[in-house]
């Protein structure tokens, strides 16, 4: 390409400095040409050169990181020895969109300056500045360019003034700025595949009305996603970034590049903060090899393990007296037909099937719009866990014989009472779902953590199998009612029995009442005492003026009146527990011993001075986490244990609602409780298994800290 | 009024299932496609083998960068004899470069003597943004389980320079080598690098 090269001489203000410059140089779909700042080289004084592009129309070349295709512009030089080359200063690039692909780059024309530093003893006439530019040039297709630039400059003893400076002028105003007029924070959240920039003003500061950001390399932040602004305050805008593939495989500590906005474009440079311990890496202690195993083989075992899970739930208290009634149900009647049997199975298995699905359903709405809750959600809420009490209550004192339902007398089968009873099967498999949730067995947590996370479908898909997991034992005594035989024959039995199962209702309320205790306090209690009072009272009204016998106009009175006891109490009891819980001051968490309040900035404190940490995410309604705790985390082996590794234990307690514990519990997969972290003072997570014992613990600790 | 808004994006957000792209380590999308010669491939009968999926338009600089002295096809040839299936893959849509009918396809499979199973035609576009494939060439592993094991570049050198294909490390080579091995795979992720897809 020399022959290209023409070399022109001028002679300047008289002096007979001898300036060379070198013309541009016709490249593909573009003319380059190298420049300097200077019209001579002086000896121990650093200068500018730039490479300058003329483009055609509509073709552009790129940016440091070209986007989500190109190549950035490539020079090697090759200088006289005292002259060295710095990095290409790159001026603030613009978006190109192809169908929705875009791509950083210039168009038009553009300025790519480089610093050239001057040895103190560089000697000679005539310097001669080489470099080979390699670029790729697009408009709908790209085309490789290069060309051999050269520069040859004479060498002088002052500063004199280049040619081109009015080109070095622009250049050097199409630089992003150093300064940032605000206060710059960034956070990641790998779940979310998201990282925020925030921007704070000082106080009577503007803030940008558009922003976007350069990540000045590939990898860091999708190109091709749009970057959402939000001004959550006067003083603050925050700039959600989608994050790259490469990142989330392995994320950066810090935000590097150009942010732009309509005032001006600033280079800049912010670590991130928070969610510091996304860095980390998670393990997971396999959790017994036939689970693993099961997670392992993808959906049929997440169905698999839901399945099992819903199974499981059957002789947990509180699923329990529903379904020895439901089978006492069979047993008397095992005289009807087979067609009514089924009817029974499959109105039972309906009724837990479809609560399964709505309660998921819920879920997922909620979390569509923004809500974040995870599972076990509704044993946050008061309403429910009031109306729960009362179903319970109810339930219990129908068992031990306060009042019957209907006109179902033992052996009276009237159709009516039969076509009732299926309806009845349908709401007895609703109760049995609503009522199981508490009791969510090891199992499930880990299923219900995919399903959560998974999309809508595959995620009701597994809480379907889970409901048909706890129907299942109904369900088969139906389709094959031989298997009754194999059952104990009815007798008198079945009446002791069934009072027996009123009192595991009743431990189901006092269980239910220390719940609401935890979050609302002692008038949480009082609460839900009055209910129990007055729904005993109406239970009582009830069975005794409404029972069969009773004329039509005692009936009357008495269901009337107390369905208006019942449900005036109910919702009495709501609006003072809902009042209880939020005035309700004393934290959840009980401070006993080792074992302190967590947060996010806990944690982050503990590792940063040392400390490994120990989370025990936990509920008062989670039964097998209180399980845990009495025969693994609060045992005198494991606080000795902690003691000399000198672990900090903190507790996360979720019985209410808490944003950033679900925030937290997402982080690892889950959607709800328990959960047992081990962190390393490197940040690096271990997460235990759902059961634990002394003995888990201690294996856990001395694998990890050893 | 926020909460409305939050509410319209969540919606917008399910109905196009927001991140088209897909995590290393997570299920590759299954898709069907005609190849060049007619033929109908669906990924998940591949079940079982390790597969490759190859963007390419032949007549981007960086694609004929790997072509022109058969740098690709021995690649091709290396993993196909060993069991792997490589699908090429063409997004150009109708009218953009790189566009090939079947007829036309199946000539250019011929003519640089290409060793890859088959190059399918996908004219809409539709498994290229499923994958978010944006360069050719854009290369992408799948494992004998289905799962996806490696994206991004086909090698360490972003350059159209022929002479850098020697230089440079190639990655889908040193996945499929690793994997194979049952070693954990270095470069799982990588910026994939070339001309835009041409959708």
């Amino acid at each position: 390409m020399n022959f290209l090269l023409r070399i022109l001489s001028l002679s300047l203000f008289g002096f007979s400095a001898l300036v060379l410059q070198a013309a541009p140089v016709k490249g593909e779909q573009a003319s380059v040409e190298l420049i300097a700042d200077v019209a001579q080289i002086v000896p121990g004084e650093s200068f500018q050169v730039a490479v300058h592009f003329e483009l055609e129309p509509h073709w552009h070349i790129y940016w440091q990181n070209p986007g989500s295709s190109g190549l950035p512009l490539e020079l090697t030089w090759e200088l006289p020895e005292g002259l060295e080359a710095g990095a290409i200063q790159w001026p603030t690039p613009q978006r190109f969109d192809l169908d929705g692909f875009i791509t950083y780059g210039y168009e038009d024309s553009v300025t790519f300056m480089v610093p050239v530093t001057v040895a103190e003893g560089f000697r000679g006439d005539i310097a001669t500045l080489k470099a080979d530019a390699f670029w790729l040039i697009c408009k709908e297709l790209c085309l490789p360019g290069d060309a051999k630039l050269s520069l040859s400059l004479p060498i002088g003893d002052a500063y004199l003034e280049g040619a081109n400076v009015a080109l070095f002028q622009q250049a050097v105003e199409s630089l992003p700025a150093g300064d940032v007029p605000w206060e710059l924070s960034a956070s990641f959240n790998l779940d979310s595949k998201e990282a925020m920039l925030r921007l704070t003003a000082d106080q009577g500061g503007f803030l940008p009305t558009e922003l976007y950001f350069y990540a000045d390399q590939e990898g860091i932040v999708d190109p091709n996603a749009a970057q959402v602004m939000s001004s959550p305050s006067a003083q603050v805008a925050e700039l959600r970034l989608s994050l790259d593939m490469l990142f989330l495989d392995t994320p950066a500590d810090r935000l590097n590049g150009v942010l732009q906005s309509e005032n001006g474009s600033w280079a800049i440079q912010v670590d991130f903060t928070d969610h510091v311990t996304s860095l980390s890496r998670i393990q997971e202690l396999e959790s017994g090899g036939f689970e693993q195993s099961l997670l392992d083989l993808g959906l049929p075992g997440f169905l698999a393990l839901a399945f099992l899970g819903g199974l499981i739930l059957n002789v947990m208290p509180c699923v329990l007296p529903v379904l020895s009634l439901k089978v006492f149900s069979l047993l008397k009647h095992s005289g009807q037909s087979k067609q009514q049997a089924l009817a029974h199975g499959f109105a039972y298995t309906a009724g837990v099937v479809l609560s399964f699905i709505a309660l998921a359903a819920a879920l997922f709405a909620l979390r569509a719009v923004g809500e974040r809750i995870g599972w076990g959600f509704q044993l946050q809420n008061p309403n429910f866990v009031v109306l729960l009490v009362v179903v319970f209550f109810l339930f219990g004192l129908n068992l031990m014989g306060v009042f019957e339902i209907g006109t179902s007398l033992i052996g009276a089968d009237s159709k009516v009472s039969q076509r009732n009873d299926v309806l009845g099967s349908f709401g007895m498999g609703i109760l049995a779902a609503v009522v199981g949730a508490p009791c969510m067995g090891p199992l499930v947590a880990s299923v219900s953590g995919i399903a959560v996370q998974a999309n809508v479908a595959t995620g009701l898909l597994i809480f379907g199998t889970m409901g048909l997991g706890l129907a299942s034992p109904f369900l088969l005594l139906s389709v094959f009612p031989k298997l009754v035989a194999y059952l104990p024959k009815p007798g008198v039995w079945m009446e002791s029995f069934k009072q027996f199962m009123g009192f595991l209702l009743m431990a189901a309320v006092v269980f239910l009442a220390l719940v609401v205790g935890r979050q609302g306090g002692v008038d949480a209690v009082f609460a839900i005492l009055v209910v129990l009072l007055i729904t005993g009272m109406s239970a009582w009204i009830y069975g005794r003026w409404a029972a069969p016998v009773k004329s039509k106009r005692s009936k009357f009175i008495a269901t009337t009146l107390s369905a208006a006891l019942t449900i005036g109490v109910s919702v009495y009891a709501i609006q003072s527990t809902k009042a209880a819980y939020e005035s309700f001051q004393g934290g959840s968490t009980t401070e006993d011993g080792q074992w302190q309040a967590w947060s996010s900035e806990r944690v982050e404190a503990e590792l940063a001075a040392g400390n490994p940490v120990f989370i025990d995410f936990t509920a008062t309604w989670c039964l097998i986490c209180q399980v845990n705790k009495k025969v693994a985390l609060r045992t005198t082996e494991t606080q000795t244990l902690f003691e000399e590794y000198g672990i900090v234990a903190l507790e996360a307690d979720w019985t209410r609602y808490d944003a950033a514990i679900t925030d937290e519990l997402e982080r690892f997969g889950r959607s709800g409780v328990p959960l047992y972290v081990l962190y390393t003072p490197q940040g690096d997570a271990t997460l235990l298994p759902q059961s634990l014992t002394n003995g888990i613990i201690r294996d856990a600790v001395e694998n990890t800290l050893k | 009024m926020k909460s409305y808004h939050y509410l319209l994006l969540s919606l917008l957000a399910l109905v196009s299932t927001s991140n088209a792209a897909v995590s290393t380590g997570s299920l590759a999308p299954d898709f069907t496609l005609k190849d060049s010669t007619g033929a109908t491939h669906t990924l998940s009968s591949f079940k079982g083998k390790y597969v490759v999926l190859e963007w390419t338009n032949h007549r981007c600089p960086f694609v004929v960068k790997h072509y022109a002295k058969g740098d690709m096809q021995a690649t091709q040839k290396a993993l196909t004899s060993d069991g792997v299936i490589w699908l090429q893959i063409n997004s150009s849509a109708p009218g953009k470069q790189g566009h090939l009918t079947a007829a036309d396809a199946e000539a250019l499979r011929e003519s640089l003597n290409m060793e890859s199973t088959a190059m399918l035609l996908d004219e809409s576009g539709e498994v290229g943004r499923t994958y978010d494939a944006r360069t050719t060439p854009h290369m992408y592993l799948i494992s004998p389980e289905g799962t996806l094991i490696y994206q991004g570049a086909i090698d360490s050198i972003k350059s159209t320079r022929q002479s850098d294909v020697a230089k440079a490390t190639n990655y889908v080579k040193a996945a499929y080598e690793s994997a194979k091995a049952g070693k954990p795979i270095e470069n799982a992720t990588t910026t994939a690098y070339g001309c835009g897809v041409k959708y």
